[in-house]
């Protein structure tokens, strides 16, 4: 089990999400970094930021950022840890999330909105990961 | 957590006199340009005037409408400003109507910015009323709006829960004179609209209550619209509400890989909406059955059947529908191109297919291989068993 958010977390991620096929062929054109930001609430007591590199299906860099603010990147994909905890549970769907609210997006949404498979296959990846939520 | 979003909704004979009642100073019709040439907005523009309004017809807007045309309305719109704009028309008009009221609401954004996930804060300057003049296309009761990029450029699906109108007017006065082919292709798009929410991830107990009785009333009444020498005034007001309700089904839930399907192979080869989507639901079906079993198994009750035991059933149901309403059933019945031709686009398809946001609760992700073998499919006619 991975501890959510942590590094070696987001490593996981990396690794899973560069062994998808079917993320390489949904995001075979896509260019973009994202920051995934948790926000605290319940057990996470400050916000965590990850960092991903996503280029034509892969990724190529993801790292946990010391601070939210060490970098910035294409998008910011943000929303309290609970509502994390419930998406990589797949208790709540990436994109009806950010249409009740429980997550924001912010970014292009023109390029973004072409890319709504790959962005599901992004979130099947990361519910593929053994986590424990602290 | 999720919502249920509608219009108020007026139907019925005579619904239209409705707009009467409602205090306006100034409004904003936004229709197709044959019916501008024919007149057929007057009647709507009586009941305004009726209400104390100055009226200004915005009737420019084409089949399949183009990104410039919504950039004409919204300049019209801002020097007029209008209290209510009317959509009124088909798909083409009312997804017009939203889009300009959006840009007209706000005009620091782009047409781009109409997207689901971001706040508009619309119904500030106006209301927007929508009245269908065809059975079919739903948009009057939801919150979606397809303009085209430009001249055989892609459909862009632009939504937002703000684009709902405030009023729907469901009057059957005006698609009683559809002729046959617009009827069987708008009831086909209606058709569409019901099943692929009803398989839709994101779909819930109130779209399903409005898209099974949607297709209960489609498989009822449209060969009666379709091949009847004199269709009865019944058949064409059922026939209206159940496209709205269809649409307040999808509104509420999506559609699926079988309107990503149609939207590639429309914008590509300039076909209308209702055939492509109606060639494409079969293979909606066949795909996703095994994803969907118990949400689509509904159907049987309302097909008279006791079970649908498989994709190949369902789907066999709607192409025995679609052979007594005339309606195409391949590729080349539909968009009446050489098969070099549909070679030489399918990549184009596929990728247009594949950047959909239709797909979004779609119950199984399509990948680009298998959407492709769906085109294949859909060329020849086959079914598929994938």
């Amino acid at each position: 089990m991975v501890k959510f958010p942590s590094q070696e977390w987001i490593e996981q991620f990396k690794d899973k999400v560069n062994q998808n096929a079917a993320y390489e062929d949904a995001a075979k054109s896509w260019e973009g970094d994202f920051i995934f930001l948790v926000e605290p609430d319940g057990a996470l007591t400050a916000p965590v930021a990850l960092y991903m590199d996503l280029f034509h299906g892969k990724c190529r860099d993801a790292k946990m950022l010391a601070t939210p603010d060490e970098k910035s990147a294409a998008y910011t994909y943000q929303g309290p840890y609970s509502n994390w905890k419930k998406l990589i549970n797949k208790e709540i769907d990436p994109i009806q999330g950010m249409m009740t609210g429980k997550f924001k997006l912010k970014g292009n949404m023109m390029k973004i909105m072409r890319y709504t498979r790959a962005a599901k296959e992004l979130i099947n990846t990361a519910s593929t990961i053994p986590t424990e939520f602290p | 957590m999720w919502f249920f979003t509608s219009p108020k909704i007026v139907f019925g004979s005579g619904a239209v006199e409705f707009l009467a009642s409602l205090p306006t100073k100034k409004a904003m019709i936004v229709c197709d340009r044959f019916l501008a040439e024919r007149g057929t907005h007057q009647v709507v523009v009586e009941q305004l005037t009726k209400a104390g309004a100055k009226v200004e017809v915005f009737g420019e807007v084409e089949p399949e409408p183009h990104i410039a045309t919504v950039e004409a309305g919204v300049k019209l719109a801002r020097a007029f400003e209008p209290d209510m704009i009317v959509g009124l028309g088909g798909g083409s008009a009312m997804d017009m109507a939203k889009a300009v009221y959006a840009l007209y609401e706000r005009p620091d954004l782009t047409i781009y910015d109409i997207t689901p996930i971001v706040e508009l804060n619309l119904h500030q300057k106006a209301r927007l009323i929508q009245v269908p003049t065809t059975s079919g296309t739903g948009s009057e009761t939801t919150w979606a709006t397809i303009i085209t990029e430009g001249e055989g450029g892609r459909k862009l699906e632009l939504a937002h829960r703000d684009l709902v109108a405030d009023w729907a007017v469901l009057d059957p006065m005006f698609p009683s004179s559809m002729p046959p082919k617009l009827t069987a292709d708008t009831g086909a798009d209606a058709l569409a609209h019901s099943i692929e929410s009803i398989s839709s991830e994101w779909a819930n107990p109130f779209s399903d209550a409005m898209g099974v009785k949607a297709v209960d009333t489609i498989f009822r009444y449209l060969p009666k619209a379709v091949k009847g020498d004199h269709v009865p005034p019944e058949v064409r007001e059922e026939l209206h509400l159940a496209a709205a309700m269809a649409g307040l089904s999808f509104g509420n839930a999506q559609v699926g890989v079988g309107h990503a399907l149609g939207h590639a192979l429309g914008s590509v080869f300039k076909v209308p909406h209702g055939r492509t989507v109606g060639l494409f639901l079969p293979y909606h079906i066949e795909y996703n059955f095994s994803a969907a079993r118990e949400k689509l198994g509904r159907l049987a009750p309302v097909l008279g059947d006791s079970t649908v035991r498989n994709g190949r059933d369902l789907a066999g149901k709607v192409r025995a529908l679609w052979d007594q309403i005339g309606m195409a059933k391949t590729i080349p019945e539909c968009a009446k191109i050489t098969e070099k031709e549909f070679e030489e686009k399918l990549p184009l398809l596929v990728e247009r297919a594949d950047s959909s946001t239709c797909v979004v609760s779609n119950p199984r992700i399509p990948s680009s291989q298998e959407l492709e073998r769906i085109f294949r499919a859909a060329w020849s006619g086959a079914p598929i068993d994938f």
